[in-house]
């Protein structure tokens, strides 16, 4: 335990002093304030900037639109972003050997591994959580009497897709020791669920469903129950990465 | 004495390079062992192999009397490692750099404290303690390298190639560290620069081939008795003529000098009297030339 909360601990200086932590925080909070203040305000910017004398109907904004530019932007620049910046966590230390003197002293291949996702767990929970409440926050003071149906879930279900995500990072990176290994290995995954998606009855299974589907949960278009496949099927797939990552790493020659 | 340290007919195969062949030998307690080998030789493979980072395709890996298996890091806390180009974590400072050692290797944090302070300033770092790795120099980090590799103050130092990146004044820092720190633990000190191994081991082992070629104390190499003569001539005529009788088997240096081999000394020091005496000729300079750890390796790498 002491010696996963100090290899915590130093992953965390990293994050900090390599300024990683910093641009993600800065991104997410950006996208935080984007998603409420571009529903709120962009049909009257476009209006604004229309010639004298046109006039076109434009539909009041609705909380609903910012929760939709939601998750869209986290999907797409906030899921890009942190790909890019934790594609790095372990093809880094391998290429440099930096773990090897720390091997030496007996800390353990598996311990390395948990604290690596961990850390970047508790960092994309962080900055996703920073995300969601300035989001939230600036939702309640433009619309704060509109209820929106099955959010949590919604939520959730990003939240447990960029875990998954974060897990076939580390096992790429463990498998090819470079960081365009970690990315083709997340990217060729996402492939694939893009591929199941063209056949009707794993349609509905495929994970990457909980980033590209959730917004229809809370337009009613969908029935939480349509996301307990999708979402046991991630848990089962951040299981096996992580355990394969760890049998890999424990046999791999440093 | 007890050993530190033994390797029992060691094989490492490379897909179809057979690096290590059955490696044998054993370090003594409180000892420097001077590893020597060619580039390439298998001295790095023959640590990652004691340290357990490879596995091991035959033989017996045994560190103060515990059996290495590859992954196992258990035998490894007797065990301070330090790579040729140690590589470290550029972000941290070396201070920070041995607390996160010392919390793997489960030492409180008062002794973690002592300790730091204690090697940094052995290694001449205690200046520096403050500042980024990515600011130190090679040198700096060889020596960080030294700091971290004894914090758990181990039976056994693994050190792999430490002076072959550095710069004079860096080599001569890390010789003296090795040679200060000799006491308290036993150093396998792997090299291919003789005059090191010459300065500070007690003994040496040299692999080559796959296989120890040779293994012994550093004395024993005073010891062992000579076999050639070096000759020098007057002028090269003196020396070509001598060529043109002599019955000895001779190596040329110079056109003034030679050298003769011969199993033993004091036979050919009589019969090479009467065959000067018989060509009239006189020397410059006649001397027994004395086994040095540089033609021991010669001989083997030959």
């Amino acid at each position: 335990m002491n010696a996963y909360l100090a290899f915590l601990k130093k992953e965390f200086y990293d994050y900090l002093r390599s300024y990683k932590l910093f641009v993600l925080m800065m991104v997410f909070l950006a996208l935080g304030f984007l998603n409420p203040i571009s529903a709120r305000y962009l049909p009257e910017v476009a209006a604004s900037l229309l010639p004298d004398g046109i006039q076109i109907q434009l539909p009041q904004p609705e909380v609903m639109d910012s929760w939709a530019q939601f998750y869209k932007n986290i999907s797409q620049i906030g899921i890009i972003i942190l790909l890019i910046v934790f594609s790095t966590m372990i093809s880094n230390e391998l290429q440099k050997g930096t773990l090897i003197h720390l091997l030496t002293k007996g800390l353990s291949r598996t311990t390395i591994l948990l604290a690596k996702y961990s850390s970047a767990l508790l960092v994309w929970t962080c900055c996703y959580g920073i995300s969601f409440l300035v989001t939230y926050l600036y939702n309640f003071m433009f619309w704060p009497l509109t209820n929106v149906p099955h959010l949590l879930l919604g939520i959730f279900c990003i939240w447990l897709f960029g875990c998954l995500l974060l897990a076939l990072l580390l096992l790429g990176g463990v498998l090819t020791k470079t960081s365009i290994g970690s990315l083709l290995c997340t990217g060729g995954f996402f492939l694939i669920c893009m591929g199941m998606s063209l056949f009707p009855p794993l349609q509905e299974i495929q994970p990457a469903i909980l980033i590209t589907n959730s917004i229809s949960l809370l337009q009613g278009q969908s029935l939480p129950a349509d996301y307990l496949v999708p979402i046991l099927l991630a848990l089962l797939l951040i299981g096996i990465s992580l355990s394969s990552a760890v049998v890999i790493f424990r046999h791999q020659q440093l | 004495m007890m050993n530190v340290l033994e390797l029992h007919q060691v094989r490492k195969t490379f897909g179809s390079h057979d690096v290590l062949k059955g490696v044998d030998f054993c370090v003594p307690a409180h000892s420097i062992l001077g590893f020597i080998g060619q580039n390439g030789a298998g001295k790095t493979t023959t640590m990652k192999l004691i340290l357990g980072l490879l596995p091991k395709d035959a033989g017996e890996i045994q560190v103060c009397q515990e059996t290495v298996s590859f992954g196992n890091t258990k035998a490894n806390r007797h065990i301070g490692y330090l790579s040729d180009v140690p590589a470290f974590y550029d972000y941290l400072t070396p201070y920070e750099y041995l607390q996160l050692c010392a919390s793997i290797t489960h030492m409180s944090s008062a002794d973690c404290k002592r300790k730091s302070e204690e090697l940094l300033t052995l290694t001449g770092l205690w200046q520096s303690r403050k500042k980024r790795i990515a600011t130190f120099s090679r040198g700096m980090k060889q020596r960080l390298g030294i700091a971290q590799a004894l914090l758990n103050e181990p039976d056994l130092l693994i050190a792999d190639e430490p002076t072959s990146a550095l710069d004079p004044i860096g080599r001569k820092d890390i010789l003296s560290i090795l040679t200060q720190i000799k006491d308290h633990t036993t150093i396998i000190f792997s090299t291919h620069i003789l005059s090191d191994v010459e300065r500070v081991c007690d003994s040496y082992a040299i692999l080559h081939d796959g296989i120890i070629q040779r293994h012994g104390s550093m004395q024993s190499i005073k010891e062992k008795a000579s076999n050639r003569m070096q000759l020098e001539f007057m002028n090269p005529e003196s020396m070509q003529h001598f060529l043109s009788k002599t019955q000895f088997s001779t190596k040329i240096c110079t056109d003034t000098e030679l050298q003769i081999t011969h199993d033993n000394m004091s036979q050919l020091q009589s019969k090479l009297h009467q065959e000067l005496l018989q060509q009239k000729l006189s020397l410059r300079r006649m001397e027994i030339v004395e086994p040095t750890l540089e033609s021991l390796y010669m001989e083997v790498v030959k």
